[in-house]
């Protein structure tokens, strides 16, 4: 594994290489999260007070980055999953290959962006709201929260 | 130009593991590394070893491990480098000494996948012929110089050593798609093994590091289709 790691430090990798790097650790998390979901739902049975304890950690501000970053997770481990079986399937997509991960990343961030705007409102909706202008000038936060609305993600 | 040359160094019977040592070396910009090499070995350093042949990028012998990535020393220039340049053997395999690695299980690797035209059996009466179209099905594979670049560059080889890596992969693609060959079912059969194609991650270090620009990602999937195509 040392031996390993070594040689994954001392080679300067492209994007084939960040690409399949994020995949594996985006993979990793996604295995733990999905335990921890695990984990909850057998708690909503065996421990219902144990259960209210988890959710309200999940809504806490610790609890709503780890949800981003399982978001995050899941969005480029399927957009990546993507474009791997894009390249299985017709092996001359792979002169594309790195135009495809930049492509993933505009999608990623198009639907990462709003996603992790709608889990973190409650934490910027009225402080954006008050720190620009005191909720009389300026309704930044009520602005982005209008946006959400017409586009249809919230 | 001035140039500050790092080369990891290893010699078994005095060093107990490899180290870096560095040398400064007057240079032409358009001076392929190999010719620094040179001049650290005929001027400097007379024990320095490393492999080179025909140093015109053909033979293959002096791929190593520049500047992080795997190159072929007498193609890349000082000025595709820049002024301050490490030299590392080949990563992934077992070095013998300085920037000389053992080739021999790589090329075990090679013979492995039968890199020959198999006979049908029947001897025709004049030449076996072959259209452009079919001979430009495997044309891009024909180009590999056996440099070991691709398979030392690949993080799969890195974590399994027993995988047959790309460079023999290129080499069976070379004779599974000529029309002329009738031992592909068998280089097949050989590829599909556990140590075979599957291993492959889609990770582009091999194509990105083939001096020969083979796009060697798209002839192991070619060679991954052609298995289950053929249901072997």
């Amino acid at each position: 594994m040392r031996r390993y790691l070594g040689l994954m430090a001392s080679y300067r990798g492209r994007e084939g290489t960040w690409a399949w790097m994020f995949h594996r650790i985006s993979g990793v998390a996604v295995w733990a999260f999905v335990i921890l979901h695990v984990i909850d739902i057998y708690l909503a049975g065996g421990d219902p007070h144990a259960y209210d304890d988890l959710l309200a950690f999940y809504a806490s501000l610790p609890g709503r980055i780890m949800e981003i970053l399982l978001g995050a997770a899941l969005l480029y481990h399927a957009l990546n999953g993507m474009r791997i079986l894009i390249i299985d399937l017709w092996p001359s997509m792979t002169v594309h290959h790195k135009k495809m991960w930049y492509g993933s990343w505009v999608i990623f961030f198009a639907l990462g962006i709003p996603g992790a705007l709608i889990i973190m409102r409650p934490y910027w909706r009225e402080p954006l709201d008050d720190l620009l202008g005191g909720g009389g000038v300026v309704h930044l936060g009520g602005i982005l929260d209008g946006l959400l609305r017409a586009t249809g993600v919230l | 130009m001035q140039v500050r040359l790092r080369i990891l160094r290893y010699d078994p019977e005095r060093d107990s593991k490899p180290h870096w040592e560095q040398y400064t070396v007057e240079c032409e910009p358009t001076a392929p590394l190999l010719d620094l090499l040179h001049t650290v070995k005929w001027q400097q350093d007379g024990s320095l070893t490393f492999r080179r042949s025909c140093a015109h990028g053909v033979c293959g012998s002096d791929a190593m491990l520049i500047n992080g990535r795997n190159r072929l020393a007498c193609k890349i220039r000082v000025d595709q480098l820049g002024s301050r340049i490490s030299v590392a053997p080949l990563p992934g395999l077992k070095v013998i000494k300085d920037l000389v690695v053992d080739m021999d299980e790589f090329f075990a690797k090679y013979r492995s996948v039968q890199p020959f035209q198999v006979d049908d059996g029947v001897m025709p009466a004049r030449e076996r012929r072959q259209s452009p179209e079919d001979r430009a099905r495997y044309d891009d594979t024909t180009k590999c110089i056996l440099c070991a670049a691709c398979t030392s560059s690949c993080p799969s080889f890195w974590a399994q050593d027993t995988y047959v890596g790309p460079a023999a992969i290129v080499n069976a693609h070379r004779f599974i798609f000529d029309t002329r060959d009738a031992g592909s079912d068998e280089r097949l059969e050989i590829l599909s093994d556990a140590d075979g194609v599957w291993r492959c991650r889609t990770i582009f270090n091999c194509t990105d590091a083939c001096p020969r620009g083979i796009n060697i990602t798209r002839a192991i999937l070619e060679v991954s289709s052609a298995i289950v195509e053929r249901g072997i």
